[in-house]
């Protein structure tokens, strides 16, 4: 339960005297039972400031007051007859503003949704009735957000609109309680969700719960712990030459934001981009993958978390039935992850409506391994980095560099651990990977290999797969060719090309793809050397001696460069991608005029070159003391100006 | 909404839409006035009346329905709604008898306040909307109760005169659904009626949208701001102004811009008729909160003379919970028998004078004694409503802990001397000639009677009254 007016601990204290004063008996249900209190926000909202103050002081006091205590205060209030005068009114008008506040949604017979039990009215034989004969206002026909038509579209978006005001008046901080509700429903019902991750991926039991749940809930824990920081209105400075005049940055929502996820991370991929926009105020337009939808779950988790209707709208179909009505439904912000090709059309059709958007295409992500590494951790780094999620990750490792003073060995290593990986979309996480997700992912893959294998390619291991079996086995390849597919395009798969090479430039050379620009990997014990290449890689994001671990941490920002993509989410930039940053410059009103302003006039030209020239010549106080005179002297000047006008 | 023309200057602008305002709107529109009304409350339709407590204490009275006096001994239900409290009132409509009046006339020097000089106003009030009778076949058992304690105990009681239509009993309808609006369109709120037809006369309503403070500009013409729905800043400007925001909202909007200095008078004699509600506990099912339970009201003289009556009233559960005494577990045992129990109410004619002022914030604070007469009233009443209880079989009875005011009266006194009063026999402010006020808070005193009938008598008279002033 979240409540516009009251904080958690100021409910907890509401609910604990709505127990004292009705603690319920074997026929009547205690107010706790009952989930009255979901509708205490009804109440609150018409209560007058001073009212609603002293309510809510008092029950962030009764939060932390022993029920026993809370029994005795209430006892000393009813008697009024020897309590005259000022602090018995104050007792009384306590007593009558509590009780109201729980009696009125227990006696109105309101209850929480779930609340299954004798309704309170029927227990105290409440049933006046009332026959209308008008028939009602008839009912608004529901939006249809399953492969909806363009008007059905606008509705979504007019429905998003109509709400956003909503999300931006309720405030961050109480936003922010809605998502540390949502991290306690998904941390709640996990089993559930990964359940219902594996009947849409086929991906192992491991594989979701690493990132799509344990990454989710990371990062719900980063907005907890940092949205204030980012998003809170901030100071910044103002120059010497707007003395006296206070400079503000404004955090505030965009409006509407139109969110596009791919089908490898499908809960992760919705649950991210969603907080992301939410907090910073947004309406949400969510389209999941039609081949990942997992239909109905977001919106049952954030109902469930007390997300309120219309704030976030998942809208399932496939993208190229709805991606145009989507995108010309004008949302403030489009952010979409997935494949290039789509990228490019999305990005054509915002540009008729200058829609900003930010893209997370693909990868071709290299891993650079340089020969004074340890050979056991690297390769399971590089045989986790390629196979997880069975290869459907855009910062996958896709190409493997090896020094080939260690590259033999590494290859041995490679294959002999490759070959213990075993295959399933298992139920109890005893297994390493499991299926590919989508049918055209399989003829993709199969076609890439058909491809390599025709052009000379050598495959380490699982050369038998059959180009049909959803559960594609992870091939390490050595002998790739420029004029492979493998080597061009994205794969997407657990195919892993291995390269040698023979220096820092030559690896280099080869790892700067001149298309994509995702994320790699650098490995050496010698951290100086690993960061000196990690500055010469094009991309957006890299791990040393790690791999695909910049996504481990919330805290870091993600996005590529090139043909991968542009803008930056998560982090302290992420906050941005969905904000109006607003910039705000406050001065004072008075009499006094802007030297800036007109009229412009031959001394004052003189004065303001003057200005110009001391505060910016080289130097620090000098400057200062020279400005502040030639500063003064133009103030008299347009103090003069203002009064007496210009001077024929 | 529409493109506010910012120059428009309205003739005549009223605050508030409850019962006094709408009467004569309805009256100067129908001659062609150029009349603009903003109402604080929300505009609800039979569709749209909130169909639980709940809602309809929060959103259809100030302060959430939590408005009480200096000393928390009386809680004051004040409407804020389109329509007022004939909207949320159990429509009852008697004329002021000559004891009310004769004091009237005492207090206020106005020699008008007889039965036969009001009689036409009467007249003119109630042609405006229909009044009936409950006919005896559908008086609930709370009613019977009333009704056989008092032929036992030989008092006088006479049928309900309420403004409703047609109410179908026949087919079920309770009364008590209508304490929130009523979904049937029966009961003859402003809303139903005058102000249906003012509207249809041309009449400008902004609901949501509370004045704040009123100021005479040098020509004469009277501008209003206050905030919207939005809590965004308005400004409205008219020639003319009229009062209709009751004893607690003219007094606080008069107060706040200034009129307290010019005249003293203002926010002095406010009544409220404080009622209690009593319960008595039977072994047999009352169910009174079915069908039409408020079918009689006392028309006793004894109780007359002394200075209150009794109502045959009921209320809703979560409003019945707080007159109940206690808390807990015995509570509970109680609101489980709610079908068990009787209700009557003494409602008494205060004689000790309240006072509002407004505070720093310009809020509206309610200074509201009682006096040893004043509580003598109330305790004589409670003693018939023991007695009527007693006799009928009541096992037992309890009594509610807190005082309600429903009728706020007074603060802005009508009589004919500016030292004593705060608006002259004209409805005029004595202050300031293009203010007007005829709606409960020009009562110099407590009736003791029911105000409703009386506030549209007198808003019928002050129409008149303006419309041969601008012949």
């Amino acid at each position: 339960m979240i409540s516009r007016y009251f904080s958690q601990n100021q409910l907890k204290g509401l609910v604990k005297t709505g127990d004292v004063i009705l603690p319920g008996t074997d026929t009547s249900p205690s107010f706790s039972d009952t989930g009255s209190i979901c509708h205490i926000d009804r109440m609150a909202k018409f209560l007058s400031p001073d009212d609603l103050s002293g309510l809510q002081l008092l029950m962030g006091i009764f939060a932390f007051t022993p029920k026993w205590v809370i029994t005795l205060v209430l006892k000393l209030c009813s008697q009024d007859r020897f309590l005259p005068g000022f602090p018995g009114a104050g007792l009384r008008m306590l007593e009558i503003g509590v009780k109201g506040a729980v009696f009125s949604p227990y006696y109105s017979n309101l209850t929480a949704p779930d609340y299954t039990g004798r309704k309170v009215h029927e227990i105290i034989g409440w049933n006046p009735k009332i026959f209308v004969k008008e028939a009602k206002d008839p009912q608004p026909v529901p939006v249809n957000r399953d492969n909806p038509s363009p008007e059905a579209v606008l509705q979504i978006y007019a429905r998003a609109r109509a709400v956003q005001p909503d999300i931006r008046e309720w405030g961050l901080k109480k936003r922010l309680e809605f998502i540390s509700s949502l991290k306690a429903v998904i941390l709640k019902n996990r089993k559930y969700i990964l359940d219902r991750v594996q009947e849409d991926t086929g991906k192992s039991r491991f594989d979701a719960i690493t990132a799509e749940i344990f990454g989710v809930l990371d990062f719900l824990d980063y907005l907890e712990k940092n949205a204030a920081k980012y998003l809170s209105d901030r100071n910044v400075s103002t120059p010497f030459a707007l003395m006296g005049k206070k400079s503000r940055v404004y955090f505030e929502p965009l409006g509407t934001a139109l969110l596009i996820s791919p089908w490898n991370y499908p809960f992760y991929q919705a649950i991210v981009p969603i907080c992301q926009a939410f907090i910073t105020g947004n309406a949400v337009v969510f389209k999941p993958s039609s081949a990942t939808p997992l239909k109905g779950l977001v919106e049952e988790l954030l109902d469930k978390a007390g997300f309120r209707p219309g704030w976030v709208q998942v809208v399932y179909g496939r993208g190229s039935d709805l991606g145009n009505a989507l995108v010309d439904g004008k949302p403030d912000k489009i952010f979409f992850i997935g494949s290039q090709g789509v990228g490019k059309n999305i990005m054509a059709r915002a540009a008729r409506h200058l829609i900003p958007l930010e893209l997370e295409l693909g990868g071709k992500d290299p891993m650079v391994v340089f020969a004074d590494v340890n050979i056991q951790r690297a390769a399971a780094g590089a045989i986790w980095g390629a196979f997880t999620t069975t290869g459907q990750s855009c910062t996958s490792v896709e190409r493997l560099f090896v020094h080939q003073d260690i590259y033999e060995t590494f290859k041995q290593v490679l294959v002999a651990e490759t070959q213990k990986l075993t295959q399933a979309t298992d139920k109890d996480g005893n297994t390493d990977i499991g299926a590919i997700t989508t049918r055209t992912q399989v003829e993709t893959i199969a076609r890439q290999v058909a491809d390599a294998k025709e052009k000379g390619a050598t495959f380490l291991t699982n050369e038998d797969w059959n180009g049909e079996s959803v559960f594609v086995p992870p091939m390490v390849v050595e002998g790739v060719t420029p004029d492979m597919l493998i080597h061009q395009e994205e794969n997407f798969g657990p195919i892993l090309p291995v390269y040698s090479f023979a220096s820092e430039a030559e690896a280099l050379a080869l790892a700067n793809d001149p298309e994509f620009g995702l994320s790699a990997s650098v490995w050496s014990k010698d951290l100086v050397k690993a960061e000196r290449v990690a500055r010469q890689i094009y991309t957006g994001n890299v791990s040393i001696n790690n791999v695909m671990l910049t996504e481990g941490n919330h805290a870091l920002p993600f996005g590529g460069v090139q043909k991968s993509g542009f803008g930056r989410y998560k982090g302290e930039f992420g906050f941005y991608a969905f904000a109006n940053i607003k910039a705000v410059l406050i001065d004072k009103d008075s009499k006094k005029m802007e030297a800036n302003w007109f009229p412009y006039t031959r001394e004052k030209y003189r004065l303001f070159d003057r200005l110009t020239a001391a505060l910016y010549a080289p130097g620090r106080l000098l400057p200062l003391v020279k400005g502040a005179y030639w500063g003064l002297r133009l103030e008299s000047c347009v103090a003069k100006l203002a009064k007496k006008g210009r001077q024929k | 909404m529409k493109q506010r023309d910012l120059s428009r200057v309205f003739d005549y602008v009223f605050v508030g839409a409850g019962i006094s305002g709408p009467f004569i709107a309805k009256d100067l529109c129908a001659k062609g006035a150029d009349c603009l009304m903003l109402e604080a409350g929300r505009q609800y339709t039979r569709k749209t009346y909130p169909d639980n407590g709940l809602d309809g204490t929060s959103q259809m009275y100030w302060a959430g329905g939590l408005e009480l006096n200096h000393d928390s001994r009386i809680a004051f239900l004040r409407p804020k709604v389109v329509g007022g409290g004939s909207v949320v009132n159990q429509a009852l409509v008697d004329r002021f008898d000559d004891d009310a009046l004769d004091s009237w006339k005492q207090v206020s020097g106005i020699s008008d306040f007889n039965t036969d000089a009001m009689a036409p106003w009467y007249e003119a009030a109630e042609s405006e909307i229909e009044i009936q009778e409950i006919p005896s076949q559908f008086q609930n058992d709370n009613a019977k109760i009333f009704d056989r304690g008092f032929k036992k105990l030989g008092f006088k009681n006479a049928p309900l005169r309420r403004a409703q239509s047609n109410c179908r009993l026949e087919e079920g309808n309770c009364c008590i659904e209508c304490l929130n609006g009523c979904r049937l369109g029966s009961k003859q709120s402003t809303p139903e009626t005058v102000l249906k037809n003012a509207l249809e006369n041309g009449l400008t309503l902004v609901p949501e949208t509370e004045v704040m403070q009123i100021k005479v500009l040098s020509g004469g013409d009277i501008r209003l701001s206050g905030l919207d729905g939005k809590g965004l800043q308005v400004n409205y400007k008219a020639r003319n102004l009229v009062l209709s925001a009751g004893a607690i909202g003219n007094t606080r909007l008069l107060l706040n811009s200034g009129f307290g200095r010019k005249n003293s008078n203002i926010g002095k004699g406010f009544f409220c008729h404080p009622q209690y509600m009593s319960f008595g506990i039977y072994k047999e099912k009352i169910n009174s909160h079915l069908g039409a339970f408020q079918a009689f009201k006392s028309d006793d003289q004894g109780f007359r003379k002394e200075g209150f009556k009794l109502e045959n009233v009921y209320a809703g559960p979560e409003s019945i919970a707080l007159l109940v005494p206690g808390f807990g577990a015995a509570h509970h045992r109680y609101m489980e028998k709610l079908d068990h129990f009787a209700c009557i109410e003494v409602c008494t004619r205060d004689i000790t004078p309240g006072q509002i002022k407004v505070n720093r914030k310009g809020k509206a604070l309610i200074r509201k004694m009682r006096n040893k007469e004043d509580l003598n009233r109330y305790q004589k009443g409670q003693k018939v409503i023991e007695d009527i209880f007693t006799s009928t079989g009541a096992k037992e009875i309890i009594h509610g802990r807190l005082g309600i005011g429903l009728h706020l009266m007074g603060c802005c006194a009508l009589g004919t001397d500016p030292a004593t009063s705060v608006v002259n026999p004209e409805f005029r402010l004595h202050s300031q000639a293009n203010i007007f006020c005829a709606d409960s808070s020009v009562f110099p005193n407590a009736p003791g009677i029911n105000p409703s009938l009386t506030i549209m008598a007198l808003s019928k008279k002050a129409a008149a009254q303006i419309l041969r002033s601008v012949a």
